[in-house]
């Protein structure tokens, strides 16, 4: 059994992640397969792997496993590497690098001397011996792993031995190319982290991004820190590893997603009213035109219904105006009414914004009161009277606390007649007012 | 909540056609008493809510004040509400003896009666008539005559004498009040003719008096 190997970097103020891999390297086929442990790891691990598939198995309170799983296909030696760290921004001191050599097996044709004892060593592991045929041809399995470069063939033949070495051309491992995060929120930048193994012999390194901005923020050996920021209006975002002489090592797609601006934006509808009942109180004045002018004041009892913006009020209030004439030479005339409006009323609270609130009214009611005429030439004469009145409001108030002052402006039709009288003791009415809601 | 709804009910009723107006009243005569034989100025006292209707709109009242007063049969004082109900007139000694009824009818029908309000007692009569000399007239123009009472109550007549002529007519037909006997009276003779003509005078109580013939002018 050899040793995980481990490539851990220096540590930094939040400890890298300490992993190992069981077994420490292994050999490409159907079978194919190792544990990936992490411990160390704080909450938001993050991993990253060059080649293959990284699933999660069974973990403990102090450790992280994995289970990774080589491509089907995979056969040719290579140098996987692991990444992992915690946290969306890591710098390069806060990732651990894991590299898991990965050996592949082939037969290897060799011709050497007729029946000759065929031995072969690759990267100091033998393979053999094995008796070539009478032609001198031989077909020896052998593992090979990343590292190898060369295999050496050793024939033996009664008393001479020939060593012929054979060069191996392997094909380069695949980089690591990881983003954290793994997607860009609304074109916001995202870190990439190239790792390229030790088995890279082409030389430079690059990061090349179709629509975003690439900046270079971090290197260590072979080990860099981009940081990527999409063009606006991207969605995604192809990149590309590679050396400078064009060999591509790996590739990964940039998402950007963009959030719901609809959940973000929109604040939560107010919840819906329940019942309440609503006193409150106003005065002011109104204008009809001529003397029908005077003050006004009204007391007010509503109640709210229960899921809906309205209210139903009942108003008892009081008018007052009078006015005088001169009638030829007789004197003068005064008559004043006084008015007490019963009326019924329905307010919509049409908006409310915040402390502010706005309420639409309609309703209409009857205007019991008196009329007294006087004179300085004949007896005095009071009678009783009854008009009507519809109008439609609109109130607009601050909610202070648990009250809420108001104006009102009310347009108001009304007419109050009698064969001594004929007044309209409504036209513009304007009231400041104030109510409270019990519930 | 039944006695709101009551008062509501009730006021509609009384409020929407309009209050009934009240009945006039005669607050007061005076005098309220008086002997036949004189003549003076008597003071009613009328009380009333005059028809009124009071339009705030155009902030403009009118009223009604036109109104009837009769003492007895007889047509008294203006054809208007006038001075918040006070009315002052002339009243002639064309009463006879007796109690008279005091009427108010005003524009809208309504209607006051003060029964027996003035009474009129027996009086003292001249015992006739003298007329100064007339001189000669013109038609339509008016003239002072000169009246004389002879005998009658102490301190003289005060009371008032009819007049007419005799195939003429004269304005006014009553005279104006006696004072201590006296009375110099401003009439209008109007003729048909030119002719001579003679003035009678005459009072409630039959005692009567004439003039010379005086020639009247067209």
């Amino acid at each position: 059994m050899v040793s995980a190997f481990i490539l851990a970097v220096a540590t930094s103020a939040q400890a890298a992640p300490v992993v190992e891999a069981e077994p420490s390297r292994l050999v490409l086929g159907p079978r194919a397969r190792a544990e990936i442990t992490v411990r160390n790891a704080g909450p938001g691990l993050h991993a990253a792997v060059s080649m293959g598939t990284l699933t999660d198995a069974p973990s403990g309170e102090d450790f992280k496993r994995f289970y990774w799983i080589p491509p089907a296909e995979a056969r040719a030696p290579a140098l996987v590497l692991f990444a992992f760290w915690t946290g969306e921004s890591p710098t390069l001191t806060d990732v651990t690098v894991l590299a898991l050599p990965c050996s592949g097996r082939t037969e290897l044709a060799i011709e050497t001397e007729p029946a000759a004892q065929v031995t072969v060593e690759v990267a100091g592991a033998r393979f053999g011996p094995r008796r070539a045929d009478r032609q001198g041809r031989l077909k020896l399995p052998v593992e090979v792993g990343p590292h190898a470069h060369e295999a050496r063939v050793i024939a033996e033949l009664a008393d001479q031995s020939k060593i012929r070495v054979i060069p191996l051309n392997l094909p380069p491992s695949a980089w690591l190319l990881g983003l954290t995060p793994e997607s860009s929120v609304d074109g916001a930048p995202v870190h990439a982290l190239i790792v390229v193994p030790d088995t890279e012999e082409s030389a430079g390194i690059e990061l090349v991004a179709e629509g975003a901005k690439v900046e270079r923020e971090q290197e260590a050996g072979r080990r860099l820190l981009f940081r990527v920021t999409p063009e606006p209006g991207r969605s995604t975002v192809p990149l590309v590893a590679r050396t400078l002489d064009g060999s591509v090592r790996a590739e990964e797609t940039l998402t950007v997603v963009r959030p719901v601006v609809s959940a973000a934006v929109v604040p939560p509808p107010p919840p819906p009213p329940p019942a309440r009942w609503v006193l409150g109180g106003a005065i002011g004045g109104y204008v009809g035109g001529g003397s029908n002018a005077g003050p006004q004041a009204a007391f007010i009892v509503g109640y709210g219904l229960r899921n809906l913006p309205l209210v139903a009020e009942l108003e008892v209030g009081v008018r007052s105006q009078s006015m005088s004439a001169q009638v030829g030479t007789l004197g003068v005339q005064d008559s004043s009414l006084l008015l007490f409006p019963i009326e019924l009323a329905l307010r919509w609270e049409a908006i409310s914004a915040g402390t502010f609130r706005l309420g639409i009214r309609a309703g209409g009611g009857i205007l019991p009161g008196s009329h007294h005429l006087s004179s300085n030439f004949d007896a005095d004469l009071s009678e009783g009277v009854l008009g009507w009145e519809v109008f439609a409001a609109a109130q607009a108030g601050l909610r202070v606390g648990p009250v809420e002052p108001y104006l009102e402006v009310r347009p108001a039709l009304s007419k109050v007649s009698t064969s001594h009288l004929e007044a309209r003791p409504g036209g513009g009415i304007f009231s400041v007012g104030v109510r409270g809601e019990l519930r | 909540m039944t006695r709101a709804l009551r008062f509501l009910i009730a006021l509609c009723i009384a409020g929407c056609g309009g209050a009934t107006l009240p009945p006039p009243s005669v607050v007061s005569v005076s005098p309220a008493a008086r002997p036949a034989s004189t003549s003076g100025p008597v003071t009613l006292t009328l009380d009333a809510v005059l028809p009124t209707f009071a339009d705030h709109g155009s902030s403009t009242a009118t009223v009604d004040d036109r109104m009837t007063v009769k003492i007895g049969p007889r047509t008294f004082g203006p054809s208007r509400w006038a001075d918040a109900g006070v009315i002052t007139d002339f009243l002639p000694s064309v009463l006879p003896e007796g109690s008279y009824d005091v009427t108010l009818v005003l524009g809208d029908g309504r209607l006051a009666m003060a029964t027996d309000a003035f009474r009129v007692s027996a009086g003292t009569w001249p015992v006739g008539y003298t007329i100064d000399t007339i001189p000669e007239q013109t038609s339509g123009s008016p003239f002072g005559v000169t009246l004389r009472a002879q005998g009658g109550q102490d301190g003289g007549y005060i009371g008032t004498v009819n007049f007419a002529v005799p195939g003429a007519s004269v304005t006014p037909t009553i005279s104006g009040p006696f004072e201590a006997g006296l009375r110099v009276e401003v009439i209008t003779v109007t003729v048909s003719r030119p002719g001579n003509y003679h003035l009678d005078v005459s009072d409630l109580g039959g005692r009567t008096g004439r003039s010379l013939d005086f020639r009247v002018n067209q």
